[in-house]
């Protein structure tokens, strides 16, 4: 015997009642007419407070970037941005009054300074590349291999103090003397007086860091034309488009250690819910062949600090911003091109034949299990790189507001 | 050799078309005599002897449209899941298994095995139930549809259109179904109540452990009419929607045990109000009815980005309009409108608004729809249906074409 289906092909059954006049009709038509008309308002809206201008300090960030976190003891204020500007730019903060931090970090070369490593105030070189500090705010670790410097304030201490390459050549002996440069300008008096208001003697180390850290933290770097692509207001030719999408797809595979907003793996802003500090051997060398897979000795990642053999070679992958104009690339300059680079990561590390690095990084036995052989072809990789050279902002390798003030108030 | 790949995935798709089609004809067939069968008659006279009977029921559908439907996502609306994947082309549209058992003229169930096809395929218990009835009093336990309005407690196959409305996407991602008890009582005047408790399975919620969500119901009939008022209450826990990845639409909530890059969890509370009316007089072939829909969830959202404080409101509703042509052809219009806000207030919510795809709300979507049924015999119905559908960046024309055949058989 059939029976009904489960569901109801019809609508409601009728009602026992003759069918009433028109006039109801029209009635059910007004009532869903007012049902339709809406009583909320539309849209969303947006508070963050993080954002907020304040009289000290207001970020003008790029969309896509999130607030940057602020260490608590110093606040961003423009007074301070300013001091930090001028004394980044100032040779005077340096033992022997001849070296700037500009030096290592030139605007025009996206605060880098195209050489393999850099050379300190007394000519020594250091066994690292120079990393730019466009969106340092925005790292959890500093430097290439350093997890402990969590701070720009912890880091600045670094170049200024360090004996051992010498950077900026400040020590026990030259301290006051190079103080005494600054307290000795009215300029600077006043500048210090203004960022530090509450202090009684404010030059002083302490705060001569939290001014560069300061600068340092206002130096962003986020309207290239690929955020301009990204917003809709530029396009990418063909050739860029390709190389998009292979950086982006698990052919290339770049985008595992350069896939945040800030094209790296280490990022932190305020409210991340978590913050990853990866380091990454990539297979550059592997001397001897060993199995310890050893870097050049004194340059051999994080592996310096903790002694760990997987640390061996770990380093952390950088921003890609404007990495057209950041060659050599590599945490010591030793690839010159970002063809060479791309050929390094093709072939799943880079093979030394000869010479006192001589070994196969290819079989690193620490090597990133995200560093394998890729089949690129020549046009995948000239794809690539035609992308990566969508991410140069040309603005701000101009911005007159990380300039040079000394040039500034010289014309 | 790219024209070699191209001309690789060419024959993939094709292969996959002809599959489609090979499997759409194969159940056609099987259904075409199935619905002979079916045609013989429906037996209603036994309805209060015990008895166990069985059905089957298959649709097969055909949607058509200028571009990917349906939508990804609802702009403005904060969904769950992944993105919603293009339907467009020649499916299966459901299988069926349904069993219903009546025990005694108080005591009866049901069970509903169905097989979805299209871009999701999956199988699942969509249906088990038992009722008891006496005094006034109707309880009924297990899995069915939540009693808010009229469309939801509908089958999804068996609504009359096949594209729910915008309002139920946006509020419910089509339908709700739970497992839970739900109590209901006949009060004097026409006038009835309800209440309900239930573990809750899906959006707007979260899956859950426990009795999470209670709804509570108050209804009106006299003369034509007939009138609801729902409501419901639940908590999202992690409420996941995923925002990256491929399309491919999943009823189950993405895990928020971790937040990662491609996912935005709500955590918060749900809730949802509605009421819907219908005029249906006895000797008219006209029909009319409308329902109005509010959504309301407070908590916060959870990014990579941060955890903002998070308000949503989602308002929409429908109004319809059916008329029997014929003894087996109905036609029916339906309206409808949708609109909503959200508000984010902490560290980096405009990240977060972006990455939950809800930064642009402003926009009030619409749309329209007709649908013409035709039941040549009560086995099999044929439905064509046109809904200009206005709420992405440009309005489209979206074509549904089904056919549904149904046989049932008593057992005993």
């Amino acid at each position: 015997m059939l029976r009904a289906p489960l569901y109801r092909v019809d609508k409601e059954p009728p009602s026992s009642r003759p069918a009433p006049r028109l006039r109801s009709r029209w009635l059910v038509v007004l009532a869903a007419g007012g049902l339709l008309a809406g009583c909320i308002e539309s849209g969303t809206t947006i508070v963050d407070p993080s954002r907020q201008t304040d009289a000290n300090w207001s970020w003008d960030l790029p969309p896509n970037f999130p607030t940057p976190r602020v260490p608590e003891d110093n606040p961003m204020s423009e007074t301070k941005f300013q001091l930090g500007r001028r004394l980044f730019y100032d040779t005077r903060l340096s033992g022997n009054g001849t070296y700037a931090c500009a030096n290592c970090h030139l605007q025009g070369m996206a605060f880098t300074d195209g050489l393999a490593v850099s050379v300190g105030a007394t000519g020594q070189k250091t066994p690292r590349n120079s990393p730019s500090i466009a969106n340092a705010v925005y790292h959890p670790t500093l430097t290439w291999a350093r997890p402990d410097l969590t701070t720009l304030e912890e880091q600045m201490a670094v170049p200024l103090f360090a004996t051992d390459p010498v950077e900026m050549g400040i020590n026990d002996a030259n301290r006051e003397t190079v103080l005494q440069r600054f307290r000795d300008d009215p300029d600077y008096g006043r500048q210090f007086a203004e960022a530090f208001a509450e202090e009684a003697e404010p030059v002083n180390f302490d705060n001569i860091i939290k001014a560069i850290a300061t600068f340092q933290r206002g130096v962003l770097t986020g309207n290239s034309r690929f955020e301009r692509y990204q917003r809709g207001e530029a396009t990418l030719t063909a050739a860029e488009e390709r190389g998009r999408l292979l950086f982006n797809g698990e052919t290339a595979e770049c985008f595992h250690c350069h896939g945040s907003f800030n094209f790296n793996d280490q990022v932190t802003y305020r409210g991340a819910r978590s913050v990853e500090t990866l380091f990454h051997n990539t297979g550059l060398y592997n001397i001897g062949d060993t199995a310890e897979g050893l870097f050049p000795e004194g340059n051999r990642g994080i592996y310096e600090l903790s002694a760990l053999p997987q640390d061996m070679g770990a380093f952390r992958a950088p921003s890609l911003y404007n990495v057209e104009l950041t060659a050599p690339y590599m945490h010591d300059g030793s690839v010159g091109t970002l063809e060479e680079v791309l050929d390094v990561y093709a072939a799943g590390g880079r093979h030394i034949e000869s010479g006192p690095y001589a070994g196969d990084g290819r079989y690193n036995p620490f090597k990133s299990d995200l560093i394998t052989m890729i089949s690129l072809s020549e046009q995948d990789k000239a794809d690539i790189i035609a992308f990566l050279k969508t991410l140069t902002d040309h603005s701000l390798l101009t911005n007159p507001r990380y300039a040079d003030p000394f040039q500034t108030e010289g014309e | 050799m790219a024209a070699a790949t191209e001309s690789t995935r060419g024959a993939g798709r094709f292969t996959r078309l002809k599959a489609r089609f090979v499997r759409a004809a194969l159940l056609a067939g099987l259904a075409v005599p199935l619905a002979a069968w079916g045609h013989k008659g429906v037996d209603h006279d036994a309805e209060e002897e015990p008895s166990l009977s069985l059905s089957l029921g298959v649709g097969l559908r055909h949607l058509s449209a200028d571009t990917a439907f349906p939508y990804p996502r609802l702009p403005g609306v904060l969904e769950a899941g992944s993105p919603r994947a293009d339907e467009r082309g020649s499916d299966l549209d459901y299988a069926e298994l349904g069993l219903s058992a009546r025990f005694s003229p108080q005591l009866n169930g049901a069970l509903r095995y169905t097989r979805h096809g299209g871009a999701d395929p999956h199988t699942e218990l969509e249906a088990l139930w038992l009722e008891a009835r006496g005094g006034g009093l109707t309880a009924r336990g297990g899995r069915q549809e939540l009693p808010l309005g009229f469309e939801n407690l509908e089958h999804a196959h068996a609504r009359t259109f096949g594209i729910a409305p915008l309002t139920l996407r946006a509020t419910v991602d089509e339908a709700w179904i739970a497992d839970g008890l739900r109590v209901d009582w006949a009060l004097p005047g026409g006038f009835a109540a309800g209440a309900g408790a239930w573990q809750n399975r899906s959006y707007p919620g979260t899956e859950s452990g426990g009795v999470n969500l209670t709804t509570l119901r108050l209804a009106w009939r006299g003369g034509p009419w007939h009138l609801e008022a729902g409501y419901a209450e639940t908590d999202a826990e992690g409420r996941a929607l995923l925002t990256t990845g491929e399309g491919g639409h999943t009823h189950s909530v993405p895990s928020c045990d971790s937040v990662t890059a491609d996912r935005v969890c709500f955590h918060g509370d749900v809730a949802l109000w509605s009421v819907a009316a219908r005029w249906r007089p006895r000797q008219s072939r006209w029909w009319l009815g409308g329902e109005y829909w509010y959504k309301r969830e407070r908590g916060r959202l959870d990014s990579i980005y941060g955890t903002p404080d998070y308000r949503g409101e989602i308002e929409g509703g429908w109004v319809d309009a059916g008329f029997r042509l014929a003894p087996t052809v109905t036609v029916a219009a339906r309206a409808e409108r949708l609109q909503m806000n959200n508000h984010l207030n902490g560290a980096n919510a405009g990240l977060v608004a972006a990455q939950a795809g809800i930064v642009e709300a402003d926009g009030k979507p619409m749309a329209m729809g007709l649908v013409a049924a035709w039941s040549p015999s009560p086995a099999l119905r044929l439905l064509g249906e046109w809904l200009r559908d206005d709420a992405g960046d440009t309005a489209i024309d979206v074509f549904l074409l089904r056919a549904q055949l149904h046989w049932g058989r008593t057992l005993f």
